[in-house]
């Protein structure tokens, strides 16, 4: 009898554990119901002073927390939304900006937002010794690039001033259509002056404001921040817009494994993720279409040939080498998330700017072209490498295209790959023959892909130079006509792609998965969901 | 006893300085920077940015000014999450590493110890054959594939667990076993090795001869001088739990050390990398003392002179 | 290599040379017949034989090499269904054929076709026919993959037999180096003892304490991307745990009676430690020898990553097992076959190792 008793009371103690770890509810649903958002959110943000980062899963949060003075739009990036400023005003040229800051605009410590909190956000900004890794953003401001380059050392002598306390005149370098677009970015975000002093002034990299007293003027405030596990807002009862606001809280997950990010989501433990393994899309594509989102994304994926290292400073060589990489296959088949095969380098979506149609697949050219250049069949063709930082999809893409060019062109190229910090510099001191790169866009404008190619510009890193691109790009920055200024940014694009220093390979798209009851959530080119309309419905 | 922790204590503090100025110059020579990133940052930013953090000093100014700041207790600023400093990364993950690393070692333990036992007593029959095959494939399943199996069983398939997190007790089972079970195979394996060796030794049969039960034979002669191996491995293994788990800790999306080790080097953040080497350094010799202690008194011919 | 104290005083009474030679002989006989007795250590040994034999003559019989790629039969199952697909114009031209992988096919069918019969569809092919749907025909293609393929359309089981003549060669050399170098480091510390031993373990603390990513960055800046590189940052550490337990053996060994008898016969120390106290630690090396195996095969992956070991489109089993593990929910033979080969493989060295132990051993006889 007792034999028998034992075991049954133990196993018994086993299932009740059991059934006590079993979720009935998982924590999407309750979060669901009490309006609270589980987010995905990639890596753990390096900082969340608007004026510091670069990253995207930053951006993610500092838009929850800040508000610049224009805002994005829940649905279209193209538009402005009002944001701290109620609204705006260009002269005839675009090349100076007027801003109202709405009277109810206020820091969540009570103080009003005023126009000379924008004027001193962006002295530090431009400020020489701060290091604001974005400053270049607002060398659009006029002197603002002699200011941060210490050759004016009066910040009065910038075109930003307080005309009160909620007029802001911006005076600009030149004609700046898009400069409404320019504004959304975090690098124009207001922190507040009397915070920031507190915590050792404007210039003062250390600064732990972020961390102890996240003075904010978004739609939430920061509650918790524990590295690498959470970062959790609450709702703001001090926002301007807080009536529009339905979401009571907002919890980033720093998930930097996209596979455990998709464990969690199937686990009920994210609304949303921040990616999702290519290998998974056509599994959601057949059983869970309604969970899989894949949205258009402004960025770039191409391949970058060092110019200074024959032969591929012969324009035959590159056109030989771009037009035998069949990018059809390799959004087919390795990415598979939809992207498209970039026949130009500017993404398309911008209004006003069709994308060139200029790059295309043509095996028999690339093989003609490479018998002119003088390789035959890829004969006495030099041994090249293709560098790219390690990373799954990288190395199958290097894979493929390796195998395209020795099946196509009967040259061998090896494969490098570096990790990232070892792969940046051999980038940037244009130590590489072919590398892998990419460019996501900061603002809807295609200048934002353009002036990166200009003679000597930091993100060229190709060696290409040609003078009609740089003075067609200081045109751009003069012309204060839309439609004339469309034109010359198609015909620079021309160029570049006549040229190709660099092969485009194809567009980028955001892949993620989403609960559907979250709504609100619509696809934008810039990735920016405004999340004062984000809200959940009960129903899913 | 005594005099010889003292000893080691003092050998101990030429050791970190060698393993401090290597890996302070190691770091700096390594290309790339903690400022280096893909959108090019001017000279003139940079230049800010490594004035501001005393980079542009010569290194030896910048080795010299570290050791100052190191004799206070200041292991400087972090780098790549500005406005904090390293000290207080590394405070806040030392409680989940070693909380991690203590479950995991204490359930490799209990597993590895009792299956290498049982193996060696019964060697060459299935008592022996099917654990050590077990552990072979323990050993041969790598964390990366053992974690998302576990998460897939455990939390997709029978609902019984989160899959990511550190906040509830149920968050800490499976990253454990997953953290535990390789190195419950290779204490399997050493103590079957172990004890196997010290088996056949002639006081062992001595014992046997004179009828002492086997199960006394192993427990209370043979297990002493079986686990010295075990005992040898447990230093750096221990080591190696807390501040080896980037693995586990990135499937499970937990804030441990093991992260930070890993990804401080990734990042280039030398000062992080600096306050994580030397907190493994000293955790390394601190656990290579107490087993060098352990094995003295599991084996009474050894005097603590010549551990 | 005979440790019974009353052996070693004879050894030493008789002329040397000619007892090394009849010793030698006799236990290598003898363990070689006890090997032979030992059926899982037999069965290790011919598994062993069948992996190499795999590896390096295997690709020689596979129909497709390891570098052949057909991006459109990426991630295709074992032995799957593969059609031929021509898609055509208005004018009925043939604009472009390629190879496509039946469920990818049906697939795309159902989810723009609705409802879609695809066995019928399968029935039909198998029948020789030419089935059109759309402006796509298809055909059936008498190719198959025996293990499927991986995420670029290449033979996996060619990619396993490459992948094995790496693995093994890293394992094997990586391992020797870390046995050679621990075996000899850690008896020298644990015999000598006193104040080399004191430094020598301090220098293991310091070397174990290093920053290996580092480390190996470093040492690609300095050398380049050679191969012999790779076998030294991964030999760099494994002996250090090899050393570990070899000195805390030695030190517990060199206390017995027979090396206190050879040191009263005033043999010579170098000798005593290679031909008394090593011996008498192998048993414990070559357990952590067959574990280090393992983690330094799976260890290259992480070097790989660095930039360092096998570059692209070669690929170790480490790295296989690694991209496996990627998408091993949705393609789970890309992790399987490899993992499986490998386990095999290191649990065939186990048992081949614990025979090689035992039969080395005269000990233990049954």
């Amino acid at each position: 009898m007792r034999k028998t008793i034992l075991p049954a009371f133990l196993l018994s103690f086993v299932f009740v554990f059991l059934a006590g770890c079993g979720k009935s509810e998982r924590p999407v649903d309750v979060a669901a119901r009490e309006g609270i958002l589980l987010f995905g959110n990639g890596s753990e943000p390096q900082g969340l002073d608007p004026h510091m980062v670069t990253g995207v899963p930053e951006n993610h949060i500092i838009s929850a927390l800040l508000e610049g003075l224009i805002t994005y739009h829940p649905t279209d990036d193209n538009l402005p939304e009002p944001g701290m400023a109620e609204r705006w005003d260009p002269n005839e040229d675009y090349s100076q900006w007027t801003f109202i800051i709405r009277d109810d605009a206020v820091w969540n410590n009570g103080d009003p937002v005023l126009a000379s909190d924008f004027v001193y956000s962006w002295q530090r900004m431009l400020s020489p010794l701060f290091g604001a890794k974005y400053a270049d953003m607002l060398y659009v401001i006029l002197n603002g690039e002699q200011f941060h380059k210490g050759q004016i050392e009066n910040f009065d002598r910038v075109g930003v001033k307080a005309i009160n306390d909620k007029t802001l005149q911006v005076t600009l370098v030149g004609p700046t259509p898009h400069f409404p677009n320019m504004l959304k970015h975090y690098s124009w975000f207001p922190v507040h002056p009397g915070t920031v002093e507190k915590f050792g002034g404007m210039n003062e990299m250390t600064s732990r404001w972020t961390l102890e007293e996240y003075v904010g003027n978004g739609p939430f405030n920061m509650a918790e921040w524990a590295p690498n596990q959470v970062i959790r807002v609450v709702k703001s009862d001090t926002y301007w817009d807080r009536d529009r606001v339905q979401l009571n809280e907002i919890h980033f997950r720093p998930v930097s494994n996209a596979n455990t990010e998709e464990a969690m989501f199937r686990n009920g433990e994210l609304h949303l993720t921040n990616t999702l393994p290519p290998s998974q899309i056509a599994i959601y594509q057949q059983r869970n279409p309604e969970v899989l989102r894949i949205d258009p994304y402004l960025g770039t994926y191409y391949y970058r040939f060092n110019m200074d290292r024959p032969p591929l400073d012969n324009i035959k060589v590159r056109k030989a080498l771009a037009m035998a990489i069949d990018k059809e296959q390799i959004v087919e088949n390795i990415t598979r998330g939809g992207q498209i095969p970039a026949t130009g380098y500017t993404p398309p979506g911008m209004t006003n700017y069709e994308p060139l149609d200029m790059a295309h697949f043509n095996p028999e050219r690339a093989k003609e072209l490479l018998a002119e250049a003088g390789f035959p069949n890829g004969e006495g063709f030099p041994e090249m490498e293709i560098l790219f930082n390690t990373q799954e999809t990288h190395r199958a893409i290097a894979e493929a295209i390796q195998n395209m060019w020795k099946t196509t062109l009967g040259i061998d190229v090896t494969l490098l790959n570096q990790e990232w910090k070892v792969y940046i510099p051999s980038q940037q001191n244009q130590d590489y023959d072919i590398s892998r790169s990419a460019w996501i866009g900061d603002y809807m404008d295609p200048i934002t892909f353009l002036s990166m190619w200009t003679t000597g510009n930091g993100n060229n890193n190709t060696g290409w130079s040609n003078p009609t691109y740089d003075n067609l790009i200081s045109a751009i920055k003069q012309e204060g006509d839309p439609e004339k200024r469309t034109a010359l940014l198609h015909k620079a694009e021309e160029i570049l792609m006549e040229d190709l220093p660099i092969a485009p390979i194809y567009w980028y798209t955001r892949i993620f998965l989403k609960d559907p009851r979250v709504q609100g959530w619509d696809p934008k080119l810039l990735d920016n969901h405004p999340y004062k309309y984000v809200s959940f419905s009960q129903e899913g | 006893m005594f005099k010889f922790i003292c000893n080691r204590l003092l050998q101990a503090i030429p050791v970190l300085i060698i393993i401090i100025t290597m890996t302070f110059f190691m770091a700096r020579l390594a290309p790339g920077g903690p400022f280096t990133q893909e959108r090019n940052v001017s000279p003139e930013i940079l230049e800010a940015m490594n004035e501001q953090y005393g980079l542009n000093d010569p290194w030896m100014v910048q080795y010299v000014r570290y050791l100052g700041s190191l004799l206070k207790g200041d292991l400087g600023p972090s780098f790549s999450s500005p406005g904090r400093t390293v000290n207080e990364i590394i405070a806040d993950k030392i409680p989940v590493s070693l909380e991690l690393g203590l479950l995991a070692l204490t359930f490799a333990l209990l597993v590895g110890i009792p299956v290498g036992l049982l193996a060696a007593v019964m060697k060459n029959s299935p008592a022996d054959y099917i654990p050590m095959t077990g552990a072979m494939i323990g050993i041969c399943l790598p964390t990366f594939v053992l974690g998302p199996l576990l998460a897939l069983t455990f939390g997709i398939w029978l609902g019984w667990f989160n899959v990511s997190g550190w906040f509830s007790p149920s968050d800490r089972i499976l990253p454990a076993i997953t953290l535990a079970l390789p190195y419950a195979a290779y204490i399997a394996r050493l103590t079957r090795g172990g004890m196997l060796e010290i088996l056949s030794q002639d006081y062992i049969r001595t014992a046997r001869a004179k009828g002492v039960p086997e199960w006394k034979v192993v427990m209370k002669h043979a297990i002493k001088g079986g686990i010295t191996p075990v005992v040898s491995y447990l230093g750096p293994a221990f080591a190696g739990l807390l501040a080896g788990s980037f693995v586990v800790e990135t499937i499970f999306v937990i804030p441990g050390l093991g992260r930070a080790f890993v990804e401080s080097a990734l990042n280039r953040d030398y000062t992080l990398v600096m306050g994580t080497v030397i907190f493994y350094a000293v955790l390394l010799l601190i656990m290579n003392l107490l087993v060098d202690i352990v094995q003295v008194l599991l084996n009474p011919k050894l005097k603590f002179e010549e551990a | 290599m005979s440790f019974k104290p009353t052996e070693h005083s004879q050894v030493e009474v008789a002329p040397e040379l000619i007892h090394q030679v009849e010793d030698a002989h006799s236990l290598w006989d003898d363990a070689l017949h006890r090997l032979k007795k030992n059926p899982a250590a037999m069965a290790g040994l011919y598994f062993f034989i069948f992996i190499i034999l795999f590896s390096f003559v295997g690709p020689v019989f596979t129909p497709f090499s390891a570098e052949y790629q057909e991006l459109p039969l990426a991630n295709t199952g074992p032995m799957a269904t593969i059609l031929w697909e021509q898609r055509t114009n208005a004018e009925g031209e043939v604009t472009k054929e390629d190879f496509a992988a039946f469920n990818i096919v049906v697939g795309r069918q159902q989810r723009t076709g609705g409802s879609f019969d695809a066995d019928a569809f399968l029935a039909r092919l198998k029948a020789g026919e030419a089935v059109t749907l759309g402006d796509r025909s298809y055909t059936l293609s008498d190719r198959k993959y025996l293990l499927g393929t991986d995420r670029n359309g290449r033979d996996l089981l060619t990619r396993i037999m490459k992948g094995g003549q790496i693995s093994l060669m890293v394992g094997f050399l990586a391992t020797l180096v870390s046995i050679v170098i621990g075996v000899v480091y850690g008896s020298v510390s644990g015999y000598v003892g006193g104040k080399t031993d004191a430094v020598m373990m301090r220098i293991v603390d310091i070397l174990y304490a290093m920053p290996f990513t580092i480390f190996v960055i470093l040492l690609m800046v300095f050398f380049g991307r050679e191969i012999w590189l790779m076998f030294m940052a991964i030999g760099a550490v494994a002996w250090l745990t090899m050393a570990r337990i070899v000195r805390g053996q030695v030190v517990s060994v060199k206390k017995q009676e027979f090396i206190e008898a050879a040191v009263a016969l005033g043999q010579k120390h170098g000798k005593i430690i290679f031909r008394h106290v090593i011996p008498n630690v192998l048993g414990p090396v070559i357990v952590y020898s067959t574990l280090t195996i393992p983690s330094v095969i799976l260890f290259e992956s992480f070097l790989s990553f660095l930039g360092l070991g096998v570059q692209p489109p070669d690929a170790s089993w480490g790295v296989l097992i690694k991209e496996g593990a990627e998408s091993m929910t949705v393609y789970p033979w890309q992790l399987l076959y490899p993992a499986i080969l490998f386990s095999l493989t290191l649990l065939a060295m186990n048992f081949l190792g614990d025979g090689l132990r035992d039969a080395l051993d005269p000990k233990t006889t049954k």
